[in-house]
């Protein structure tokens, strides 16, 4: 699915110092990369779903080299590719469930569907207690939740998750669910973590990278 | 189990700070008019002035019979006396050098005469002509229609105020430059983005630009109500001639407009980041 060829990822401004990345995400598997920077992280996510070029080495998605894609191809191959993190936040003037429906409103899906799918999402990971309260009202956790829940409607065929766990052990239940329950649905999900969770006991035939030290 | 509210379904289109746009198009509206009327002046008058000087000396004539004169042929409204102080400015901007000449060499028989000012539709309605047959002394037509520098003069203070508007909507687009990239890495295109952007700057304009209007409209109408306010501006912002309603039409285009490309700049500025 993913395809990291010894890729470089420079350390904030310094062009000198950056890490040197390889790994393969595989379908339906998932891969943790625990990082000590927030910023490699969100590189990392940036590059991995195609929304920065600025790297040295070789990406390889959906068998295609991401240097030589069109500029139709990327948008349909980001079509594929959702993330949840600190990158997107949601709309504040809009409801909760417009916000999670939003992703399938800008792909022209009918509102019949939208309302079907959300629907399923409410009943799996019970968020009733959430999607109907004001966005001013939700904390960070919940916040990120959401975020996620928005990341997962268009069911991506790739995932990207920035920091999903959080000290609320009760969401991160939720979150954990999401993980292997979108596993089950051959869904490729590359976590990106900045702190010590422990996701080896939920998550079964985890492949963990760690990046410690810049090159 | 009914999970949308239909009157929320695309809130979007004004994306987070609308307020802000709102905002701006009050104040730049607001400026506007007070701009045009700033600069324009008396020249809001749809058509010409009539000024009649009368001669005092000549019917031993004061300004109370002239009232009585006026007020017996019902000619109570449309007229005004000019003060003695704008008589001389109002003489010597007078084109015609040869009704000057013959007033100034009047001296041996001299009285200063009374200037009078009539609207021109109320000057042939009322044929003060005939009313003032014995002691007219001199008439005069004063053209108040729009000179070419004051429209250049506002031109030029119009660009100022919409290159403004421009650098409020990049700063309020700067402000959403995290949502509209979210929207197009979620899928959407950059036509579906351009028609969200479009209601919203439509939706700004119209609400900026009518509480902008209504605001000067209130501050005028209770300043009109001290007779502070001529009767030309206050019928230009109730809209009550042809010419306020195109000069209304003209600058809400204008705002839309210059809104519009402002924004389809930005948009693509950003897209461009988007794409390779």
């Amino acid at each position: 699915m993913l395809h990291f060829d010894l890729v470089n990822i420079p350390i904030g401004s310094q062009i000198k110092k950056s890490y040197s990345l390889s790994f393969k995400l595989k379908k339906a598997s998932t891969l943790l990369i625990e990082t000590k920077n927030l910023s490699i992280s969100n590189k990392l996510a940036n590059l991995s779903s195609l929304r920065s070029f600025q790297y040295n080495g070789k990406i390889i998605l959906f068998e295609k080299d991401i240097k030589l894609l069109n500029n139709q191809e990327l948008k349909n191959y980001r079509k594929n590719i959702s993330i949840a993190g600190n990158h997107d936040t949601l709309f504040n003037n809009m409801s909760i469930i417009n916000n999670i429906a939003l992703p399938l409103r800008l792909r022209n899906f009918s509102e019949k569907i939208i309302e079907k799918r959300i629907e399923e999402l409410v009943l799996w990971l019970d968020l009733k207690n959430i999607i109907y309260r004001d966005i001013e009202q939700l904390n960070e956790y919940e916040l990120n939740l959401l975020n996620i829940v928005r990341a997962i409607i268009t069911n991506p065929k790739i995932l990207i998750l920035i920091n999903p766990l959080s000290l609320n052990s009760m969401l991160n239940e939720t979150i954990l669910k999401i993980i292997t329950g979108l596993m089950s649905y051959r869904t490729s999900i590359l976590i990106l973590e900045n702190f010590n969770y422990n996701y080896h006991d939920i998550i079964k035939n985890l492949e963990i990278i760690k990046l410690n030290s810049a090159v | 189990m009914s999970l949308f509210n239909q009157n929320n379904i695309w809130p979007i289109a004004r994306l987070n700070n609308y307020k802000f746009g709102i905002l701006c198009i009050s104040i730049i509206t607001i400026f506007s008019i007070i701009g045009f009327i700033y600069i324009n002046g008396d020249a809001l008058n749809e058509g010409s002035k009539v000024v009649v000087a009368v001669s005092q000396n000549e019917n031993s004539q004061n300004i109370d019979s002239i009232i009585q004169m006026l007020e017996k042929h019902k000619v109570n409204y449309g007229y005004q006396i000019i003060p003695e102080d704008s008589i001389s400015r109002l003489l010597f901007g007078l084109d015609d050098t040869g009704s000057r000449i013959e007033y100034l060499s009047n001296k041996d028989n001299y009285a200063f005469p009374i200037f009078i000012e009539f609207n021109y539709k109320v000057y042939y309605q009322f044929n003060i002509d005939f009313i003032f047959k014995d002691i007219t002394f001199n008439k005069y037509i004063v053209n108040n229609s729009l000179s070419i520098i004051n429209i250049f003069f506002y031109i030029f203070y119009i660009v100022f105020l919409i290159l403004v508007l421009a650098l409020c909507n990049m700063f309020s687009l700067k402000l959403d430059k995290k949502y509209i990239q979210f929207m197009s890495y979620s899928g959407a295109n950059k036509n579906l983005l351009i028609r969200i952007l479009f209601k919203r700057i439509v939706s700004n304009s119209l609400l900026g630009f009518i509480i902008g209007w209504l605001i000067i409209f209130i501050i005028l109408n209770i300043l009109n109500l001290t007779n502070v306010i001529s009767s030309n501006t206050i019928d230009f912002i109730n809209l009550k001639n042809m010419n306020s309603i195109f000069y209304f039409l003209i600058l809400f285009i204008i705002i839309l407009y210059s809104q519009y490309i402002t924004v389809l700049k930005v948009l693509k500025k950003y897209m461009e980041n988007n794409v390779k």
